[in-house]
């Protein structure tokens, strides 16, 4: 009957040994074939509306991606101002910042020249009338009378050349519309203590890596160059919080996963006592994991760092399935047995929580698919795991791990029942109270602002708060993006928003716009001025006449004769023939290709109407012309990405009750399975609730899992083809379950990211519910069944 | 004898007291002028209220164009220039706040010096010069002067940016009296504003 022992041990050792380096070969070429992306807006890209795209194109690409604000605060004006010198010059020339700037610096002469050179064909200063004798008279006077003021070296530099101070004006487009104070040529806020710079990265935050690279120059920089006691360096930023937030999530991750696996260990070593268990116990829980990242991988390409961590966690809830057929072992019969036995109990709670979560698989955001797709894949692996695989590896003959007080505990559970009752009355009153009560401030149910998400601590945003406003530089918030077929078409479409633009402006609806036609006309209108031009003779004779009265010499504006006739032969220009330089870059981000289409934008300056702007825009009833509103955009996204989950969710769970209605026969005994659930995850909501919680997204998928776990703890115990003193066993592996789950969402809640600390807190409270509503009515199931 | 001998004494007495009297004079008149005698005589009169004629040599014009007004100036950190005729213009420099208006811009605009480092020296070559502020001058310009007491000439050669423009400001004066100022620019052109006690008729103008 009993084979060799040892022949026996020596053949399962070598299958052991294959199909753990199996499985440790899968998992190395699963990790390292599947991309992880750990950009938030990768996260919640969803495509669909050619707002959406904008929006993610923004965010990923867009200006405000690529700012870093740097400021240096020393302790007077003298210390920061050379500190903000020194960084500047050891800045200037890195091949990933676009361009740096610390005080008014000046076009380049490159760009002088190309804006003089243009500016009859820029500028929508003139007509023909200029160039008639009147105006030319008009002109001269005009110059005159520069010449008389204080101010004369100035106006002087460009009179021979251009009288008409065409090129003022079209330089006056490139200066910026605000400009902090100057100390010494160099920016200084009100305080006079914090030196301001801006950088402009190359790379948007689509490129993380790219981007950390320079931060870490910044921070070298700085160390090397400008570092002098007393002066600090502050740095924020879209790159700057990106590549914090990415940091931040990866050594979390790190820490959170060893940090589990400890937990798991140390608890299950307490409770199984055979390290066979503790290690064969993590094994469904990992191949989950490598499960889970494989599909995701497979149907999206890549895996999101928070999919990783979050799915990882929510594995948790594989640990269950071992330690349920690890608590149900008993002498005599062998662990494949054992799982036959425990089967469609196993089975059920499987297919349940796989409906829960596959609900999400099926939603349009790319972040909560993923959840799904890796939550039921990794289940599903986790539950074939515990029963093909697992049996295998484990030695012959295993002691029951059930401690004696777990037998005895049924026997207490039908007593106490005056104390049941009250626990049970108790659940139920907090979840009434709850939407009667307002726990003050006031506390909606919902948070769908994006800011509780991130992980920028609030010092941070206050600097950069501070550099904002040093630097007068508000955020871009408003944008009306144009969009056209190549280049030209985008420019000739903003261009005839123009006019509008101008109307808001003068209505006070905005505060100014910048628009890419602002600083380069498309080449039709620079044409249709070429036109205009007059004939260089003539004028050259008309001013002949008209100098006569002035006391100018005659051969003084020979260089303007000269220039009308070099701009009549011009070729118009194109955003390729911008020297580089500060204005080239904001050519390059008001004006740029996505995909096929080339996109014009125009920023809005507050402080703005959006109503009334958002009524122009609309009233044009144009598919090509979007205004955005980048912060309301991102929160209502948020929104309905939360709506999204709370429908799935729904869906979910009532496809759930059906399965659940269908497998166990009697009404009451389905209703019984799913009211520790019920009682679970509304009682964790109401908790949070008059705790001053509002809820995200994030919770609402935690309450999943809860819901999912709470599950799982009643179907074993009310599972009726129940073996005689089975309930002990039961009873000791739902313990064991509980405790290892909540160990690990526990660290979890300790987490600095908002997000996972959301989803340890909801856990460990559903848990901790779960727990006591499952011991709480298991009396009275027994009694009913 | 001893009358003699006493008498001989005296005058050699006399003698050296004269001798070193008139050396010590003498001293006073050798002795080079500096920079800070010259900004400390002009340093003692707090306020002024001059007019000025100022001529402007251009190299694109065919004769130099000329203003009148008056300039007022009260120390440390006030300088006001008023130009009347022909073109009126109101231009004055509180501190690093300066206010200017025409005719053209009846509305006055405020500039801060600090965002226009070439205007912050001009201003500065005249303001710190009427202050006698060396401090002042000495961030924007290396001076030097020539000439006496009676009649000094103190050169103004900018140091920062506004030596892009400008070669040299010089300050021409008698004692603690300011008679011209003359901006030297690069390119050859240069301004001359002559300072000029007002007559009654321009003071009136002035109010």
């Amino acid at each position: 009957m009993s084979p060799n022992p040892l022949a026996l041990r020596h053949s399962v050792t070598r299958h052991q040994l294959l199909s753990l380096l199996l499985f440790a070969a899968a998992t190395a070429a699963v990790f390292t074939l599947t991309p992880i992306k750990t950009d938030m807006s990768v996260f919640f890209a969803r495509g669909d509306t050619l707002a959406q795209r904008l929006l993610a194109d923004e965010l990923l690409a867009g200006a405000s991606s690529r700012i870093v604000l740097i400021g240096l605060e020393g302790p007077d004006t003298e210390t920061a101002v050379a500190a903000s010198r020194a960084l500047y010059a050891a800045l200037a020339d890195h091949p990933g910042i676009a361009s740096i700037r610390n005080g008014a610096q000046e076009l380049s002469d490159a760009e002088r020249d190309f804006l003089m050179r243009y500016r009859y064909l820029f500028s929508a200063q003139w007509t023909a009338q200029s160039f008639s004798r009147d105006g030319l008279r008009a002109a001269l006077e005009e110059q005159l009378r520069k010449l008389r003021s204080t101010f004369a070296p100035w106006a002087k530099q460009t009179l021979a050349v251009d009288p008409l101070d065409q090129f003022w004006r079209v330089l006056s487009q490139e200066v910026p519309h605000t400009a902090p104070t100057l100390a010494d040529g160099v920016w200084i806020d009100a305080t006079g203590r914090l030196a301001p710079l801006v950088a402009q990265l190359r790379a948007g935050t689509g490129d993380l890596d790219a981007q950390e690279r320079v931060v870490r120059a910044i921070n070298n920089a700085f160390d090397i160059q400008a570092s002098v006691p007393g002066v600090r360096l502050h740095l924020t930023g879209a790159p700057v919080f990106a590549t914090q937030s990415r940091a931040m999530i990866r050594d979390e991750v790190t820490w959170l996963s060893t940090l589990s696996t400890i937990l798991v260990m140390g608890v299950l070593w307490l409770a199984l006592r055979r390290k066979e268990y503790v290690l064969l116990g993590s094994l469904p829980l990992l191949v989950g994991v490598v499960a889970g990242t494989a599909a995701v991988g497979a149907l999206f390409g890549s895996v999101h760092g928070i999919t990783l961590a979050f799915g990882a966690t929510i594995l948790g809830v594989a640990i269950d399935y071992p330690i349920h057929l690890f608590a149900h072992l008993t002498p005599g019969e062998s662990a494949a047995a054992t799982f036959r036995r425990l089967w469609p109990t196993l089975l059920l709670v499987c297919v349940t929580t796989a409906v829960g979560y596959g609900a999400m698989a099926l939603s349009s955001f790319s972040g909560l698919a993923q959840l799904g797709v890796f939550a039921i894949a990794g289940l599903v692996a986790a539950v074939a795991t515990t029963g093909l695989w697992l049996p295998r590896l484990l030695s012959a003959r295993p002691p029951p791990p059930v401690p004696r007080w777990a037998a005895a505990a049924p026997v207490a559970l039908h007593g106490a029942r005056a104390a049941r009752i009250a626990i049970l009355a108790t659940l139920v009153a907090l979840i009434a109270a709850a939407p009667l009560i307002d726990p003050g401030d006031p506390t909606p149910w919902w948070n769908d602002d994006i800011q509780s998400l991130n992980t920028v601590s609030a010092d941070q945003r206050a600097a950069d708060a501070r550099l904002r406003g040093a630097l007068g530089a508000p955020s871009v918030r408003h944008l009306i993006v144009v969009s056209g077929a190549d280049e030209q078409d985008a420019l000739m479409k903003s261009e005839a928003l123009l006019p509008l633009l101008e109307t808001l402006q003068r209505d006070g609806a905005i505060a100014g716009f910048d628009a890419t036609a602002r600083h380069l006309p498309s080449i039709a209108t620079q044409q249709a001025r070429q036109r205009l031009l007059p004939e260089a003779a003539r004028v050259e004779v008309d001013l002949a006449q008209v100098v006569t009265a002035f006391p100018f010499r005659l051969d003084t504006f020979a260089p303007f004769i000269a220039d009308l006739k070099a701009a009549s032969a011009l070729t118009p220009a194109r955003v390729a023939d911008a020297p580089p330089g500060v204005m080239k870059l904001r050519l390059d981000t008001l004006l740029r290709q996505v995909g096929d289409q080339w996109l014009a934008l125009i920023q809005l300056r507050d402080p703005l109407d959006p109503a009334r702007v958002a009524a122009a825009f609309a009233g044009l009833q144009r598919d090509d012309v979007v205004a955005l509103d980048l912060q309301s955009a991102t929160a209502s996204m948020l929104r309905d990405y939360r709506r999204e989950a709370v429908r799935w969710a729904a869906v979910g769970g009532m496809v759930l009750w059906l399965v659940l209605a269908l497998r166990l026969r009697p009404l009451g005994r389905a209703l019984f399975a799913a009211l520790p659930a019920a009682l679970a995850v509304a009682g964790t909501a109401a908790a949070l609730h008059l705790a001053g919680v509002s809820l995200t997204l994030f919770h609402v998928v935690a309450l999943l899992l809860v819901a999912g776990l709470a599950l799982d703890y009643a179907l074993f115990f009310f599972r009726a083809d129940a073996v005689p003193n089975d309930h002990g066993a039961t009873l000791f592996a739902i313990i064991v379950c509980a405790i290892t789950t909540a160990a690990v969402f526990c660290a979890l809640a300790a987490s600095s990211v908002p997000i996972l600390t959301m989803l340890g807190v909801t856990v460990t409270l559903g848990i901790a519910l779960t727990f006591v509503a499952t011991l709480a009515l298991a009396g009275f199931a027994r009694s009913t069944l | 004898m001893k009358n003699r001998s006493r008498n001989f004494t005296i005058i050699m007495v006399g003698l050296s007291l004269t001798i070193v009297s008139l050396s010590a004079c003498a001293d006073e008149d050798a002795r080079v002028l500096t920079v800070g005698d010259v900004l400390g005589a002009l340093s003692s009169i707090p306020e002024r209220r001059d007019c000025f004629i100022e001529s402007k040599h251009m190299a694109l014009l065919i004769e130099p164009l000329k203003s009148v007004g008056t300039l007022e100036f009260s120390s440390p950190s006030y300088i006001e220039k008023r130009t009347l005729a022909p073109e009126p213009e109101y231009f004055a420099a509180e501190n690093e706040q300066l206010t200017v208006q025409d005719a053209r811009n009846p509305k006055p605009r405020i500039l801060q010096l600090a965002s226009y480092p070439p205007l912050q020296g001009l201003v500065t070559a005249f303001r710190g010069s009427l202050a006698g502020d060396a401090v002042a001058l000495g961030k924007f310009f290396e001076s030097s002067i020539q000439g006496t007491a009676a009649a000094w000439s103190l050169s103004l050669r900018p140091k920062n940016d506004l030596k892009k423009m400008l070669t040299s400001i010089e300050v021409a004066g008698s004692g603690a009296m300011v008679r011209s100022f003359t901006v030297r620019e690069n390119g050859g052109d240069y301004s001359v504003t002559e300072i000029v006690p007002c007559t009654n008729e321009q003071s009136s103008n002035a109010r």
